[in-house]
């Protein structure tokens, strides 16, 4: 799974995900792309499992760009345990994904290839999301 | 040559966050003209016409023919805005042009013959490095886009810009070498993970359970301390 190899503060605060994305809103390497149409905090465990379930999809045809990475640590206090005492600690990883943000892209296949290994990869994450393509050839 | 194709524009008034929200509320695309030595103008196109402009391909290197109020003047389209969320174009830049002018162009690659490559054939990938060249061309001479030939290409091998036949008076802005515009890469091969033998699997079973059941024991422990701690 990603995550960063190191970092600064071992936590983080929660955050809020506000507005849409200026970044990364075009495709940049494939010529098919899923964009997010919803602000979530995505995890680490939802990419790797959209990712892996594009890949076997398209089997070993294509390739597969992953845009966003992981790096927000999420901390979650144990079970049964009395509010109080300080933070949690750091549990898993998570993206801050906003609307419009380019999740993945896809090159080297058909487009009717792309549409089913995204629909999967869709189905894996937490967000709407939408198929987007090479709009100015 | 490419066709020069007719948009018909007329000169929005104002400019400004507040404005140009009106002028798309209106079903129009705000846009601006400049070049030649001239002041901008702000003007606005008709969005339905513009995005079967945008659909037919080829938008940003074709030459356009505005008909702003009555008063007609080449340009080119330099940049487009989309709208983040829907896609939709919000803002275009046109470049005015003269028709003896040079101008430095991206234009998008092409690759035909992709089934008499045997690397493809054989499950190998084509790796596009670059989906645009940026090319220095006459404004009556701009090409619509390079074809690259995929013919008798094996696994590893390069396609450079100097395969590509180039028309009179247009050179690559980047001269000083023979650059890649795509290869032939081996295919990514998956590594699914492999199943345990089954005298494997049972004892990993076993394994499993003893830890869930080691788990269960410590679990109490935990929950123990954790009261000590409390009346402490």
């Amino acid at each position: 799974m990603l995550q960063p190899k190191k970092t600064k503060y071992r936590k983080a605060h929660k955050g809020r995900i506000k507005g849409v994305a200026t970044s990364a809103t075009t495709l940049n390497y494939g010529t098919y792309g899923l964009k997010a149409l919803e602000a979530e905090r995505v995890t680490a465990r939802q990419i790797e499992a959209a990712r892996v379930a594009m890949t076997r999809f398209m089997k070993r045809a294509g390739r597969v760009w992953v845009r966003i990475f992981p790096d927000v640590p999420v901390s979650k206090k144990p079970t049964e345990v009395r509010m109080g005492k300080g933070k949690g600690s750091p549990e898993y990883w998570a993206c801050r994904v906003k609307p419009g943000k380019i999740l993945f892209e896809v090159d080297g296949v058909s487009q009717a290839i792309a549409t089913e290994a995204f629909g999967r990869a869709s189905s894996k994450l937490p967000i709407k999301t939408k198929i987007v393509e090479q709009l100015i050839k | 040559m490419s066709k020069e194709s007719n948009l018909n524009a007329e000169i929005r008034d104002g400019s400004g966050k507040s404005a140009v929200k009106k002028v798309l509320a209106a079903g129009k695309i705000p846009s601006v003209m400049y070049g030649l030595g001239e002041n901008p103008v702000n003007i606005s196109l008709d969005k339905i016409t513009v995005q079967k402009e945008i659909n037919s391909g080829g938008f940003l290197t074709r030459i356009f023919s505005l008909n702003i109020d009555g008063k007609k003047s080449l340009a080119i389209p330099r940049e487009v805005q989309f709208d983040p969320l829907s896609d939709q174009p919000i803002h275009i830049d046109f470049l005015r042009l003269a028709a003896d002018s040079k101008i430095t162009l991206d234009i998008p690659t092409r690759f035909i013959n992709e089934e008499l490559s045997p690397g493809l054939k054989r499950g190998g990938v084509l790796n596009v490095n670059r989906r645009t060249v940026q090319l220095s061309c006459p404004a009556n001479n701009i090409p619509e886009e390079i074809v690259f030939d995929l013919e008798g290409l094996e696994i590893g091998d390069t396609i450079r810009i100097s395969a590509a036949n180039l028309g009179d008076g247009i050179s690559p802005t980047i001269s000083d070498r023979d650059f890649t515009v795509a290869s032939v890469a081996a295919p990514t091969v998956v590594k699914e993970p492999e199943a345990p033998a089954e005298g494997e699997a049972a004892e990993g079973e076993a394994t499993e359970g003893a830890d869930t059941e080691d788990k269960k024991d410590a679990a109490p422990e935990a929950d123990n301390k954790e009261e000590n701690k409390d009346k402490e």
